[in-house]
């Protein structure tokens, strides 16, 4: 209860206007068709046990295919072995299947699927299917845009495999989760747009919650982030993740990300 | 011989009588305003998209109200299909479309109907204001008008086509 109260206080104080291009989540918007993204994740995360710090880095490709479809993919680079090392990848295809516009306001909906790979050691009890497990997710989200206030939610069920070739999903873990988020942003300058050229910068909130199953261990994460955008096609995210309370063992779930993103327009 | 020359005369004069007709029966630019969005980079994802189309000599944004003044290519066909697409391509949609026709050398029909490159434009509400040299249209096909609107107004009046567009008058 003093969770929930808790959202719902930050949620209001958030004021009701901003924008939806998440650091963790996905919208279910998609970007415009033929236009490629392009993006550096950086995160450095500190260790549960002793004073350690893990780094990710992960460059991702984006892709708008049609006015529906986008896809992305993901390499996932991690030294948390000590020395820096390519761990695995990822597939992500994102459809729009539903599409409410009015001016300055939309309602979308879309599904999405994740497939993901990597052959680092199963070391925590979260499935993370974003440089940690091999595995897939199927899911729904939905987002609301008021203005310039953004409202973003979604449900996805995870399956963690094997991390091949050596390392099997550990027989006494949960390899299924459920996955839900709610994210809020507020673009907060420019106060009115002249051109092209001016800095936008976006405040956000987001909550990242998983349960597992069948054996119910849960968490739940807070991540405030600012992101600015630059001649309004690059785009800088600074994020910080901050576990809220945790039933699970999970190796480093605090910590710092940055993410740099460039789009070109209408390569195909 | 004469018979030669009366024929390529006629045909002379067909000819330059359907290029006065096609320079005139312009369409000469539209103000376009799109839906969905509040961003710069939205906003900008659009202004490409438009960029692309052949028959658009340029675009001009109005980023606060996601509004695009578009120029169209001297005597250019004018598929307005096109911009649609374009603007649901980049991932929004059309709340308003308006565009300026040179009123002169347009035949209405009895029906309120013009005919310019293949497209029949049918005016549901107005006229082709002949006082002045131009007139402006808005297009209210599904999709070029949000759907609120569509649904409050023009569902049922509308029976949908591909190369027909119904239009209102915009009076001054």
């Amino acid at each position: 209860m003093k969770l929930l109260a808790f959202i719902t206080l930050f949620s209001s104080c958030f004021c009701l206007k901003a924008q939806e291009l998440f650091v963790f989540t996905e919208p279910a918007s998609n970007m415009a068709k033929g236009n490629l993204g392009i993006r550096m994740m950086g995160s450095t995360l500190k260790e549960t046990i002793g004073n350690g710090f893990n780094t990710h880095i992960m460059p991702e490709l984006m892709y708008g295919i049609s006015k529906n479809l986008m896809v992305h993919s993901t390499a996932f680079l991690s030294n948390r072995n000590n020395s820096f090392v390519s761990e695995g990848g990822s597939f992500y295809a994102k459809y729009k299947f539903f599409n409410r516009d009015e001016v300055k306001q939309h309602f979308r909906m879309s599904t999405f699927v994740r497939y993901s790979f990597n052959n680092a050691d199963i070391h925590q009890d979260e499935i993370n299917l974003i440089g940690h497990n091999s595995g897939y997710e199927v899911g729904v989200n939905a987002t609301q845009l008021l203005h310039k206030f953004a409202l973003s939610g979604g449900l996805s069920f995870m399956k963690a495999l094997n991390n091949e070739p050596r390392y099997k999903f550990p027989i006494n873990q949960s390899s299924n989760a459920l996955y839900y988020t709610m994210s809020f942003g507020k673009l907060m300058l420019p106060k009115k747009y002249n051109n092209y050229k001016q800095t936008n910068v976006n405040l956000m909130c987001e909550f990242l919650g998983q349960s597992l199953m069948p054996n119910g261990k849960s968490y739940l994460d807070i991540a405030p982030s600012v992101q600015f955008i630059l001649l309004s096609k690059i785009r800088l995210d600074l994020a910080y993740r901050y576990q809220l309370f945790s039933s699970m063992q999970r190796t480093a779930p605090n910590g710092f990300f940055i993410r740099l993103e460039y789009n070109f327009f209408n390569v195909y | 011989m004469s018979k030669i020359k009366k024929y390529m005369k006629t045909v002379l004069v067909a000819l330059l009588y359907f290029v006065f007709t096609i320079s005139h029966a312009q369409i000469i630019k539209a103000n376009l305003q799109a839906s969905g969005l509040t961003c710069s980079m939205c906003n900008l994802s659009i202004k490409k998209s438009l960029e692309k189309i052949s028959f658009i000599e340029s675009v001009v944004p109005d980023v606060e109200t996601a509004t695009y003044e578009l120029k169209f290519k001297k005597n250019a066909v004018i598929n307005f299909n096109e911009i649609k697409k374009a603007v649901t391509n980049a991932g929004f949609s059309v709340a308003k479309l308006v565009f300026s026709i040179d009123t002169q050398n347009i035949k209405i029909n009895s029906d309120k109907k013009f005919e310019i490159n293949g497209f029949v434009y049918a005016i549901i509400d107005g006229k082709m204001d002949s006082k002045n040299a131009t007139t402006e249209f808005q297009i209210v096909d599904k999709g070029f008008v949000s759907d609120k609107v569509f649904k409050k107004k023009y569902r049922g009046k509308i029976i949908a086509s591909e190369n027909v567009h119904h239009l209102i008058q915009i009076k001054g």
